[in-house]
């Protein structure tokens, strides 16, 4: 079973997530008009290849300590690309509720 | 005793430019291996390509029986390697309680349970990386990589940058960590407290490593006393 060291792996997701996702929200924001839309496959691999190139830019050290506890970038960005699903997920989700609501 | 840890012929290149050619770290439990070799001669590359953290050409690292085409650091800390950078390795917004309570977290039954009272940390478990001195922040990490308990321990420039006193009490913990087992390997230009304290000598010059045997043999080495001790050694 694997087991996590929680807090850093939340904190380096959390950073990780953040700044890939504000980064490409912005450039499809401002590409479609759109503040939330599901992201495509394509933009979703974009968010991948953001959120590994973060993680080398902003939590190198980190990502040192973290492969010293055995977790490695990949741990991270697979967690990056999950959180960045279901917020996209529910951003949609709620766009649709609002919009019906209306 | 034969290594537990070996990176074996590593090649390196940056933009072209071959910065190792043919590089080699090994590491024997209860042992101790000091690299050592002028400014932007590779040390650190070679421990780098070794752990996966840059690109290798070529070469192999193996860790007890096992080899790795691709290392990763993360795959090797999980068999009980730990590396020490050289530009410290705590999270600037944590305290040094905060790391050994995660690592205790993540390897509960692998770890020692104190860390030793001659490194002077107590003090420090409350207080923020960022807060602490270079000298603080490198016995900090040192703790950490105690309170792991690894069985191989890769240490980038340790001693570096401290006063004489604070050199003797880490290298008294490295001491102690081969002397229970590990299998360590350090880097440095503080030549005295890293020949005091080493088995063993590699000289890295000119994108390759020789092993040139122990300190003694190393001071009566020709061309390593000629080329990196220098005259006054």
């Amino acid at each position: 079973m694997i087991r996590l060291p929680p807090a850093p792996v939340f904190w380096a997701t959390a950073r990780t997530t953040a700044l890939a996702w504000f980064v490409l929200r912005g450039v499809v924001g401002m590409s479609s008009g759109s503040p939330s839309i599901l992201l495509p496959a394509s933009l979703f691999l974009m968010l991948g290849a953001a959120a590994t190139a973060v993680v080398d830019l902003t939590v190198a050290r980190e990502r040192l300590l973290l492969g010293n506890l055995g977790v490695g970038r990949r741990v991270v960005v697979s967690l990056s690309l999950l959180v960045s699903g279901v917020l996209e997920i529910t951003a949609a989700v709620a766009g649709r509720f609002l919009d019906l609501g209306a | 005793m034969d290594p537990l840890f070996v990176a074996e012929s590593i090649g390196v290149s940056f933009h072209g430019n071959a910065v190792l050619k043919s590089a080699s770290v090994w590491a024997s439990p209860g042992q101790i291996t000091a690299v050592m070799g002028r400014n932007g001669s590779g040390k650190t590359t070679l421990f780098r390509a070794a752990l996966g953290l840059v690109r290798r050409d070529f070469g192999a690292v193996m860790f007890g029986s096992r080899p790795f085409l691709t290392p990763h650091l993360h795959r090797l800390a999980n068999l009980g390697l730990f590396y020490l950078p050289d530009l410290g390795l705590l999270s600037r917004r944590q305290t040094l309680g905060w790391h050994l309570s995660v690592l205790r977290g993540r390897f509960p039954a692998q770890i020692r349970d104190h860390v030793p009272p001659s490194l002077g940390v107590e003090a420090l478990m409350e207080k923020k990386v960022w807060a602490m001195s270079g000298g603080e922040e490198r016995k900090a990490d040192l703790a950490l990589a105690w309170t792991r308990n690894p069985s191989c321990l890769l240490a980038d420039e340790p001693l570096a940058g401290l006063a004489p006193k604070d050199q003797d009490l880490i290298s008294g913990v490295i001491r102690t960590m081969a002397d229970e087992g590990c299998a360590v390997v350090v880097t440095g230009h503080d030549v005295r407290p890293l020949m005091e304290l080493a088995d063993q000598i590699i000289w890295m010059v000119a994108g390759t490593t020789h092993g040139i045997g122990s300190p003694e043999e190393a001071r009566n080495h020709h061309q390593f006393r000629r080329e990196y001790l220098g005259p006054g050694f």
